[in-house]
């Protein structure tokens, strides 16, 4: 795997002087850009048609990013994407300059954009792009991701326990509670991160949340006809391994070759 | 996911497409309506179109199941291939759903 010392750090449509700032603090060079006219995804694909060649480059984009942006945050020479709400942070995740100097690829979005957004999909379409996965390979992670995606943003950051489908009624009492938590400034905001990297020939993906935590029993087969509580079981079906930590705000899933 | 109905030789058809996923809690709730309305018919919910399935959709379908039981109405599940399949085949649905 290429070990790369440099990053890119590009700004699409968020204040300048603070990737500058976040440039000088970190030491690696920065290319800014003002939100473009044109269709969505083009301001960034200019921003990539200006990173060096072989180099890797972090996408940090606004929190009004539309799901064309999202693509091309997740493709070559991105290898992470960090979404901001307004002022940026003063430093960088440590797992986000790893994970993206070392070939793999990161994302750090608030739930609400995560939500709103084919975020698995568009995610195992970024690591198709930068390492090829057989069809059948891609759906299975695609899935495993989906599923992790929705616990942690669901019962992870938005903090809804259980969402109930007993009963008709209840499809529209769950679809108010997600609603109202992604509406909700502190939870809809929390980001969720994805952080994938290849180790020994093996593909990584960890899903990290910012909740209370949850731990669930990764292995309880779940009764045919219940309408909930499959995702954890279907995830420990299509990967490898599955590891709940840090008090079950991250899961680290990894398939084989 | 979206949806379309048709009534093909009295039989009340639902084709759902696209994505049915933690996002569609609330159309899927119209499905379930048509469902409820089909009383005592005979009701095909054809998931051929559908690209894509998730545990919080299979879990919509346990009630579609429910609610045709409640309703007296028949439901024939049309499965599709690739992910939907796949998906339903896990959870052995064909034990539960009458799935042709």
């Amino acid at each position: 795997m290429i070990e790369r010392t440099s990053l890119v750090l590009c700004g699409y449509a968020v204040p300048c002087e603070g990737v500058e700032r976040l440039s000088a603090s970190c030491g690696h060079p920065c290319l800014c850009a003002e939100k473009s006219a044109e269709k969505a995804g083009d301001g960034l694909a200019t921003l990539a048609a200006a990173v060096p060649q072989g180099e890797a480059a972090v996408a940090i984009i606004d929190s009004v990013a539309e799901g064309e942006d999202i693509s091309r945050a997740f493709m070559p020479p991105f290898s992470a994407c960090l979404e901001v709400d307004g002022a940026l942070p003063d430093t960088l995740d440590p797992e986000m300059l790893d994970t993206a100097r070392a070939g793999g690829l990161y994302a750090s979005l608030s739930t609400r954009t995560a939500y709103a957004n084919e975020t698995a999909r568009l995610f195992v379409a970024g690591l198709s792009a930068r390492h090829s996965l057989a069809e059948e390979q891609a759906l299975n992670i695609e899935v495993a991701l989906h599923e992790a995606l929705a616990n942690a943003m669901i019962h992870g950051n938005l903090e809804i326990p259980d969402i109930s489908r007993e009963t008709p009624g209840d499809l529209i009492s769950s679809a108010r509670a997600i609603d109202e938590a992604l509406a909700d400034e502190k939870l809809g905001g929390r980001p969720v991160v994805i952080a994938a990297s290849w180790q020994e020939g093996r593909l990584v993906i960890s899903v990290i949340d910012q909740g209370i935590g949850h731990v669930a029993a990764a292995n309880r087969k779940p009764e045919v006809e219940g309408k909930n509580g499959r995702g954890l079981w279907i995830i420990n079906l299509l990967a490898e391994s599955v590891a709940v930590t840090d008090g079950g705000r991250r899961l680290t899933m990894r398939f084989g070759p | 996911m979206n949806y379309d109905v048709k009534n093909l030789n009295n039989q009340k058809v639902i084709s759902m497409n696209g994505r049915l996923t933690f996002n569609d809690h609330e159309v899927f709730r119209e499905v379930v309506e048509l469902i409820e309305g089909a009383r005592g018919e005979s009701c095909v919910l054809d998931l051929s179109p559908l690209e894509f399935i998730d545990s919080a959709g299979l879990g919509m379908l346990v009630l579609a199941g429910d609610a045709a039981k409640e309703a007296g109405a028949s439901l024939t599940v049309k499965p599709g291939g690739g992910q939907v399949r796949q998906m339903l085949d896990i959870a052995k649905f064909d034990t539960l759903l009458n799935i042709v």
